[in-house]
């Protein structure tokens, strides 16, 4: 078993950890303020009203829980590294949180006694900073509160990952002192919490603006910001378009920083709407009686979205452990996250500018990148198998009351037993006990919710063999004693989960049975790549392909971005190619079908059958070269690669550009150019087989032939959907990646390459379904098998069979949303527990 | 007409992405709203059958809340539209069956919107108050026989 330092908490780091310890490797993870997201990401500094921090900071608190594999420190600094890779000697300072995060409940007791400074948080107990801790310790029923004392630690680590939260720019650099003007985060903060709606936009005077101007510096001196401010301010503009249709609302920039189709359909929905793009040189304002005048537009609020400043402490970090920087971010090696140093890596913000999607690739291709220098994990222990208790027909209800989450009510429920406990989770032997002795197989608690100790209650119930599925949890707390809920909606409320435990069945959740084995289609450099991190670690990889690229077809154009001369940039891929060939299984063959779904797919090429668990689609592309313009418009036919303006300025090409409407970050330092049109100067035309592929899979393509991924969102939904879930469950098991999905640097392959390979590793572990107890089943006497299910449900877990001709699951790729449920007009498909018989039988008494 | 102060019932169905969570942050802001509120959570608001609303109102509830994600943050991806729809349907339904169809409301509130999940709440509240019992009631004091 490994183990990593992981010092600083930006939406990368927090990928990191949670994929380390996912992999079996422990991981020190040094937090540099009093709480998860204390010190905000770019996330929170640009998206403050999201949901997305709480559930990333769950998803990380979960995943320490379940593998025990993250230790955190909070309020800490790295004060020194020595020692070589693999043995590592870090010494940092810490001071323990003066509420332990993972042991509070939230039951409220010291706000009482002491002084307590109280931030509320979604999902979860909220945070809290007691001043007086030492004076009262005994208040706390599950001792969570700490003394904070400062202390130095050494530890011994193989390998160090540096992650640091950015800061962003004070706005007064753009706009001076000037009033009506407001930085982004303090405009998002009018609406936090309260819902986007015309009575919270306010100004300062306590005016209500009817033009609004966005202001993004993109372009000006010394900004550093990448295609995320863009995408975030474009889609505000129009949220405030959509609440009040007749705001005026103006985006003031120098430069447009969408890349790839689906992020320009922002900007055309923008102009649909009628917000009004100005593409300015520079920002004029001048201050006149109640209103401001930008570039000759009237505005009565100017929001301004700053980029990325260089914090002090990246500098102290960078010369503390000697790290080589430009402009302030870390150097790192051709091809990795290894900084100039050996064995430290630097990953998310700390690198250069990214979104949150590339902090999200670099937190997830850091771990193959790291493993070199850790020691092999080991292995998850396996689970238990527990001896359920099974009985549909004769339910014996007990009931579990939590005081902690009853407060002064006293419910009158109606059920076999009514057990009281003080703190029903200080107990679980006793819940346990309870449950063995009086013979109970129905199991209602009456606690707090599920994001505090409802699902510990749930493993609870389990260990005395009562299944999920038995399990019934009210959230008395907060839903009905911290919000003024009378006795009257406590017993209601505790009725009805009696009466809808007592119909719900048995339903068992089989773990996923995965094919273990990888099948990379196409011959791009990525598929190279990420052959070369699975080779390992996975039983079969296999390559389809009829050849390879050249490599400088990687680099988009044939002049790299590394400074490597086209020998070096051919004998290192070379020597990759060879080692990786010697060890996978090369089928020299184009693809012909694809069947089956994650874990479970069926290839065809030529005369050979392949099975494989998950797909990696990486077919590369072909290089265009000529012309002389850098960029084009969308009307045009090509978005070209960023590549192309690095290629004119090394070639010394006069070459002209206009808006930079491009796919990549590169961009960010146009060649000596002047703005005009012309034709592309160099671009990637992607293979046709994509539209084969895209056929095969249901997947999407763009009207230039690259296939549809993750962090170009349609429509937004899975940008928000893969910030919610750990990405790896996110896309049925198809990767993809380099050239396949758009045109991008040798860097960026790498990256994307590196996320595939190892989400691709995580899926090959046999997991639980994703639901978790919330499972689709059919009821075989019901069913027509119609099929209406089958196109109702987004997963693919439902199928007709074709034996019976009656709706199946497969349950590992349920999600348990019910789609199907309501689909369903002979009522065979139901989500347990949700089955009309309990949901009806539930209502009867809720309402009471 | 009775003369004792009407408590209405209002079941709301919660999704358990966005307006579960809200609910949760209410809670454990202690925001207090009124305990004629029922919550039940379920996975995503197009778990809500049509026939859930209506049965809950059928059972003696005044109204109900259907609760979900904002449109295009469905952790199903198309959850809301599709319950959107459904009470859609459901208010026709109602209407032109001669019942009030205001005693459905479908409400967007994100997970970190707890303010705003309690503002609706009172607000809502409110409303019902003012409307007076349900419909369904009404069918109730009749003595239950099914009317040609």
């Amino acid at each position: 078993m490994g183990k990593v330092l992981i010092y600083g908490l930006s939406l990368a780091a927090y990928r990191a950890a949670a994929n380390f310890a996912r992999a079996g490797h422990k991981v020190i993870l040094l937090n540099r303020g009093e709480f998860i997201w204390h010190k905000f990401t770019q996330m929170q500094w640009q998206q403050p009203r999201d949901i997305i921090n709480g559930y990333s900071k769950g998803i990380l608190l979960n995943i320490a829980n379940m593998t025990g594999n993250i230790e955190f420190y909070h309020n800490s600094e790295l004060l020194e590294v020595t020692g070589a890779p693999g043995n590592f000697t870090v010494k940092f300072k810490h001071r323990p949180q003066t509420v332990n995060e993972f042991k509070c409940i939230g039951c409220d007791l010291c706000h009482e006694k002491c002084d307590v400074n109280y931030i509320p948080m979604p999902l979860g107990p909220g945070m809290r900073i007691i001043k007086n801790a030492e004076e009262c310790l005994d208040v706390c029923p599950v001792k969570a509160i700490q003394i904070p004392k400062e202390e130095e630690k050494e530890e011994k680590v193989d390998a160090v990952i540096l992650s640091p939260e950015y800061e962003p720019e004070d706005i007064k650099k753009y706009v001076g002192d000037r009033k009506y003007t407001i930085s982004f985060r303090d405009f998002a903060f009018m609406f936090r919490g309260k819902g986007v709606d015309k009575q919270f936009l306010k100004r300062e005077d306590g005016k209500t603006p009817s033009s609004l101007g966005f202001f993004i510096p993109a372009g000006f001196e010394g900004y550093f910001g990448s295609y995320e401010e863009h995408v975030i301010v474009f889609r505000e503009a129009l949220n405030m378009k959509e609440m009040d249709p007749n705001l005026d609302v103006h985006i003031f920039l120098k430069e447009v920083r969408l890349y790839g189709h689906n992020q320009m359909f922002l900007y055309d929905k923008a102009i649909e709407k009628g917000i009004n793009v100005h593409i300015i040189n520079d920002l004029k304002i001048e201050e006149q009686d109640n209103h401001l005048r930008v570039n000759d537009v009237d505005i009565d609020l100017l929001v301004v979205m700053p980029g990325q400043k260089i914090p002090d402490n990246w500098k102290k970090l960078a010369e503390n452990i000697g790290l080589e920087t430009e402009h302030g971010f870390a150097v790192t090696k051709p091809f990795t996250f290894e900084t100039t140093k050996e064995g430290i890596f630097a990953i998310g913000e700390f690198v250069k500018p990214v979104g949150s999607a590339e902090a999200i690739y670099h937190g997830t291709a850091i771990v193959p990148q790291a493993e070199k220098y850790l020691k092999p994990p080991q292995a998850p222990p396996e689970p238990k198998q527990v001896e359920w208790v099974r009985d549909d027909f004769n339910p014996k209800v007990g009931v579990f009351l939590c005081r902690c989450a009853l407060g002064d009510l006293n419910p009158k429920v109606k059920a076999d037993y009514v057990i009281e406990k003080d703190y029903l989770c200080l107990h679980p032997e006793e819940i346990v006990k309870e449950i063995k002795e009086k013979g109970i197989n129905r199991v209602v608690f009456g606690a707090c919710s599920p994001a505090l100790r409802g699902t510990m209650l749930e493993m609870v119930a389990s260990k005395a063999g009562i299944h999920p599925s038995y399990v019934e949890l009210v959230q008395l707390r907060e839903y009905v004693s911290r919000v003024g809920g009378d006795e009257r909606k406590a017993t209601a409320m505790l009725n009805g989960a009696v009466e809808k435990s007592k119909a719900n069945y048995f339903v068992d959740i089989p773990t996923n049975a995965v094919t273990k084995g990888v099948a990379i289609i196409g011959g791009g450099l990525a598929s190279i790549i990420a052959a070369d991190y699975l080779v390992d670690k996975v039983p079969l990889v296999y390559i389809i392909t009829k050849e390879f690229d050249d490599p400088h077809n990687a680099t988009g154009v044939k002049e790299n971005t590394l400074n490597m001369s086209e020998d070096e940039l051919k004998s290192w891929y070379n020597s990759l190619k060879d080692r990786v060939l010697k060890r996978v299984k090369w089928i020299k063959e184009d693809i012909e079908s694809i069947d089956g779904y994650l874990g479970n797919f069926v290839l065809k090429a030529g005369n050979e059958e392949i099975k494989a668990g998950v797909l990696i689609i990486a077919t590369g592309g072909d290089i265009v070269e000529g012309g002389e313009h850098i960029t084009s418009r969308m009307e045009g036919d090509t978005l070209h690669s960023s590549l192309a303006s690095i290629y004119a300025k090394r070639k010394n090409i006069s070459a002209t550009y206009d808006l930079m409407k491009s796919y990549s970050l590169l961009d960010a330092e146009p060649p000596d150019a002047k703005r005009g049109e012309g034709e592309p100067i160099a671009y990637v035309k992607p293979r046709d087989i994509n539209r084969k592929i895209a056929e095969m899979l249901g997947m999407r393509l763009d009207k230039e032939g690259f296939l549809f991924f993750a962090e170009e969102p349609r429509e937004w939904v899975e940008r928000v959907g893969i910030q919610f879930t750990l990405l790896e469950d996110a896309f049925g098991g198809v990767f993809v990646a380099g050239l396949a999905h758009r045109p991008m640097s040798i860097e960026e392959e790498v990256e994307e390459a590196g996320f595939a390979a190892q989400s691709a590793v995580y899926l090959m572990n046999d997991r639980p379904s994703p639901a978790g107890k919330f499972v689709s089943v059919t009821n075989p006497r019901k069913c027509a098998g119609c099929g209406i299910c089958v196109d109702a449900c987004f997963a693919g877990a439902r199928y007709i069979d074709e034996e019976d001709h009656i709706a199946k699951v497969r349950t590992e790729l349920c999600v348990g949303c019910a789609a199907c449920a309501n689909a369903c007009p002979s009522g065979a498909a139901v989500v347990m527990p949700y089955n009309p018989n309990g949901v009806f039988k539930m209502l009867k008494e809720v309402v009471k | 007409m009775s003369e004792k102060k009407f408590d209405p019932v209002i079941v709301g169905f919660f999704c358990n992405w966005c307006t579960s969570a809200a609910a949760d942050l209410a809670g454990t802001s202690r925001l207090h709203y009124p305990p004629n509120i029922r919550p039940i959570r379920v996975m995503c608001s197009s778990t809500v059958d049509p026939v859930y609303l209506i049965r809950a109102l059928q059972e003696g509830a005044d109204a109900t809340i259907l609760g979900g994600c904002h449109p295009g943050d469905c952790h199903y991806i198309t959850g809301n539209y599709k319950a959107r729809r459904r009470v859609a349907i459901v208010k026709t339904v109602l209407k032109s069956l001669g019942f009030d169809d205001t005693r459905v409301l479908l409400e967007w509130i994100s997970g970190s919107e707890g303010p705003k999940f309690a503002r609706v709440m009172n607000e809502y509240t409110d409303y019902i108050k003012q409307r007076g019992p349900s419909d369904f009631k009404y069918l109730d004091s009749l003595g239950g026989e099914e009317v040609e």
